[in-house]
């Protein structure tokens, strides 16, 4: 048994010492590479089926952009993982079996919504930072059925040095889907996307927020600290929806929607499970001061804690656990003269008190 | 090498602890009653009783 253990941890990624990285530096964005393209080589089915996460959220922005309306001439996916924002623009969605009036009615209005928006975009430009997961779907026939051209462009998210993303003022759009999450300088990458965007163009992003994965986090923290007294980051520092306004605001983004949903996956049989499926999303931890080892106590203790203060009990008496993805969509756009601007303190004609 | 061919060390153990139910959710209860105090050890005697039930399964 061992043997087999020293053999699984030689696919884990060791942390690296902290002191060769800036003192902002948070994520190590090397083992994350590592960790997202592993799984896409080395099991791209059971990859694509943990995509679950990826094609709602791309479902949901595709729901979004059609309120929108604009040319997207050239669009931008930033951190296209493996293009699920594509995948969903060309996959019709099935109406589901004994669907009511009002569900058939929005499937049918969100099919119509992706013809609507493929034959707004003439160029796709897929960027991420994983070469095996940007090209993992390019044979799938999904490729084909778009009318408009794809460029895909493997570049670091971070770095922002590919030539992709050279040109300023070059996109009409930019959409980052469940990829901002493992940036280390968040204000400087927004700062970049909004030099990119033509002057009033959209930013429409997703990301992970605080509440992400809160059940994990306090399960592990809870038995870290009585099993062993201390606590170590198991689970990602995330943005909390609160500070999102002062982020955009401060890249240049103007007129900005930001709102959040928790999506709740349940089922899970225990801890193990749960950790699988993040591991095949290539979203286990990559936090720079992780610890490499969870040791068998902590685990035994953490699943325990996480049923008896999360799990759901069915009829039948059976335990599942549910996992929580706090998700904030967020809408901005890049500062033009064109936009509607406030008008000048004190220029007002009209008294509200003669109003009201 | 392909990823969740074989059974992982850690599915193994989590696998053990099916017939620690009543041992498992007594350390989960009282987790659950000292959650916004706990400190190191507090609930070592349930975790004992815990860890013994699931290594006597995992031996089999």
């Amino acid at each position: 048994m061992y043997r087999l253990y020293g053999a699984r941890r030689c696919l884990a990624t060791s942390a690296e010492s902290q002191a060769r990285q800036s003192q902002f530096n948070v994520f190590d964005r090397r083992a994350k590479l590592v960790q997202r393209s592993r799984i896409a080589q080395l099991n791209p089915q059971l990859s694509r089926k943990k995509e679950y996460l990826r094609d709602e959220v791309a479902l949901k922005t595709i729901e979004r952009l059609a309120f929108i309306t604009r040319d997207f001439t050239k669009v931008l996916d930033f951190g296209s993982h493996s293009g699920n924002l594509l995948k969903n623009l060309t996959i019709k969605t099935e109406i589901p079996v004994g669907a009511d009036y009002a569900e058939t009615e929005i499937t049918k209005q969100l099919n119509n919504d992706k013809l609507v928006i493929q034959d707004k975009i003439k160029q796709l430009y897929m960027l991420d930072s994983s070469k095996e997961l940007l090209y993992r779907d390019i044979d799938e026939p999904f490729n084909k059925q778009f009318k408009g051209e794809v460029i895909r462009c493997v570049g670091d998210e971070e770095s922002f040095n590919h030539t992709c993303l050279e040109q300023s003022d070059q996109y009409d759009a930019v959409i980052s889907n469940l990829s901002l999450h493992w940036i280390n300088d968040l204000p400087g990458t927004l700062a970049n996307i909004n030099r990119i965007l033509k002057p009033d163009g959209l930013f429409m992003g997703t990301l992970f927020g605080g509440d992400t994965l809160y059940e994990l986090r306090t399960s592990l923290q809870l038995a870290e600290m009585e099993r062993k007294g201390g606590i170590s980051p198991r689970v990602s520092p995330l943005v909390n929806v609160n500070d999102i306004g002062t982020l955009l605001n401060r890249a240049g983004f103007s007129m900005l929607t930001i709102d959040a949903e928790d999506v709740v996956v349940g089922g899970f049989p225990d801890i193990v499970s749960v950790c699988e499926d993040l591991q095949a999303m290539g979203e286990q931890n990559a936090v720079l001061s992780r610890a490499n080892t969870l040791p068998r106590d902590v685990l035994l203790a953490a699943n325990e804690i996480y049923k008896s203060l999360h799990g759901e009990t069915d009829d039948k008496g059976v335990t599942t656990l549910p996992v929580t993805f706090n998700i904030i969509f967020m809408i901005g756009w890049k500062k033009s003269d064109s936009q509607p601007q406030p008008l000048a303190r004190g220029s007002g004609q009209v008294s509200l008190k003669d109003v009201l | 090498m392909s990823l969740n061919k074989k059974i992982r060390p850690a599915k193994r153990l989590v696998n053990a602890t099916g017939k620690c139910a009543v041992e498992g959710s007594l350390y989960g209860q009282c987790i659950l009653q000292k959650y916004a105090t706990i400190r190191k050890d507090d609930c070592a005697k349930e975790f004992q009783a815990f860890q013994q039930c699931v290594n006597a399964n995992i031996a089999k």
